[in-house]
């Protein structure tokens, strides 16, 4: 749990030291992406290999995002109809893409800020929810069968962690902030505070699972309790009043996370578009890209037959 | 409180391919019983949507310059204020270039990294990984006992003996 939480951090720890050095070197060049970059350096075809990979890195993560809001709003209503998940993965896939061709990257930036104080406050309403409540008590020998340290979890943490900063180094999202960011400090102070935050949250979300585990481990150890629910099972005693607010938090990280995607998705293009000599507005072209490439990756979400897992899998594998 | 495995298996599928002998099991899993209603979740969604629409149609630059200062340094990002041409209107646009400080930097990147699926995977990987400690030789046994009935009817007894399953 801690080399994922460690993992879900490190690309930020990274961008602290690499931002201001892509940056510098791109300086004169008004660029959008870290594609952009490797075009000025190292010239068209790896400009075209490395976007290909982000772009493909970055659309399944985006098809994945969407698909689990639709399983989660399914999961919290226990209505298992595929029209309902759908329309609730269509409504968020069409609300997003109007933002985004709307206002642009400044319109994620500004969702972002209150996507994440609101996330920070479900979050903790949640946290004291869950942890008062009778049902999820657990004994100190309960959860210690949960959390172990073995040579296992060594290996899987570090492998966890290349795989996640790859990925994130190919995720357009982090090299736009780059570039956003007012001064070099308010970059690095900035990827800094964003890293303890993401650390700190991912260890909520470890240890409410480990609880879940804890709670009853021969019903996940015998898949009567599938794993990937053990952060339900802690949910489930609540009061339904507190599933709403688990939908609330649910629909706020994906959104923050799928505006960003598709603002990053446009950002490998748009050095590029900006340049092209013709009659059409280059906003308008950016906008066309987001419907473009946001259509066939709701459709793909819409599919009953696919697996989150398998998708991040996908993702992690092409970079 | 204690699962066998055995009787939690609601259905064993074989089936025999040219080359491929596939081996499907369906688990009979706990069903959770959540039960917000779905005008509820329907309102919970589109409440949430427009309000982020609404926000993202305040950072539209000629929008944005008319809302009032105060709440404009508590929402939204300053670098508007440099929107002033066309040029600079399609690169704010597109990048919101030297717009943002560190608390925006900070928050946008703890928002973007956490998607709805770190409800789903973060358990998942702990849970799996916790299992993959208590339960390789159970799992060993489960999948031994399929290959010796499904191979007994297909291989001879020296191919049994040569992959060490008799």
């Amino acid at each position: 749990m801690i080399g994922y939480s460690l993992g879900c951090a490190a690309p930020a720890l990274l961008i602290m030291f690499l931002g201001p050095r892509i940056k510098q070197a791109t300086e004169p060049e008004k660029v959008y992406s870290a594609s952009d970059f490797t075009k000025l350096r190292y010239g068209r075809i790896m400009n075209v290999v490395s976007g290909g990979v982000a772009l493909f890195n970055m659309f399944i993560f985006l098809t994945s995002e969407l698909t689990s809001i639709g399983n989660i709003f399914s999961q919290m209503t226990s209505f298992w109809i595929t029209s309902y998940r759908v329309s609730v993965t269509v409504s968020m896939g069409a609300f997003t893409i109007f933002y985004t061709a709307l206002a642009g990257y400044p319109a994620s930036m500004i969702s972002d800020r209150i996507q994440a104080v609101s996330i920070i406050l479900f979050i903790i309403m949640l946290l004291i929810a869950t942890c008062v409540l009778p049902a999820n008590k657990v004994t100190w020998k309960q959860f210690d069968k949960a959390s172990n340290w073995t040579t296992g979890g060594l290996e899987t943490a570090i492998i966890i962690n290349i795989g996640l900063v790859s990925s994130a180094l190919f995720d357009q999202s982090n090299w736009q902030r780059v570039y956003a960011a007012d001064s070099d400090n308010s970059l690095r102070r900035g990827y800094f505070g964003g890293a303890i935050l993401v650390f700190l949250v991912m260890m909520y979300f470890g240890i409410l699972g480990m609880l879940g585990y804890a709670k009853d481990p021969a019903a996940y150890d015998s898949y009567y309790k599938y794993a990937y629910m053990s952060f339900f099972d802690t949910l489930e005693p609540l009061k339904n009043g507190w599933h709403i607010v688990v939908l609330l938090l649910a629909c706020s990280l994906s959104a923050s996370t799928i505006d960003t995607l598709q603002n990053a998705i446009t950002s490998v293009f748009s050095h590029d578009f900006m340049r092209l000599r013709v009659t059409w507005d280059p906003l308008f072209i950016a906008r066309f890209i987001v419907i473009a490439i946001n259509v066939p990756a709701i459709y793909i979400a819409t599919n009953d037959k696919l697996n989150i897992l398998q998708l991040f899998a996908i993702g992690t594998l092409s970079t | 409180m204690s699962h066998s495995l055995w009787t939690k298996v609601e259905e064993v599928g074989i089936s025999f391919g040219s080359n491929v002998i596939t081996v499907s099991i369906h688990l009979n899993s706990l069903k959770m019983a959540f039960a917000v209603s779905k005008q509820a979740s329907y309102i919970v969604l589109y409440c949430v949507l427009s309000f982020f629409t609404f926000l993202a149609i305040l950072s539209i630059p000629h929008v944005s310059k008319k809302v009032p200062e105060f709440i404009r340094s508590r929402l939204l990002i300053y670098g508007v204020k440099k929107v002033n041409d066309e040029s600079t209107r399609r690169d704010y646009f597109l990048s919101a270039r030297k717009a943002v400080g560190t608390a925006a930097v900070a928050l946008s990147y703890f928002a973007a990294s956490m998607g709805s699926w770190v409800l789903y995977v973060v358990s998942m990987s702990i849970a799996s990984l916790i299992r993959s400690f208590i339960l390789p030789k159970q799992l060993f046994v489960f999948f031994r006992l399929f290959l010796i009935t499904v191979m007994e009817a297909q291989s001879s007894e020296l191919t049994l003996r040569f992959l060490g399953l008799v």
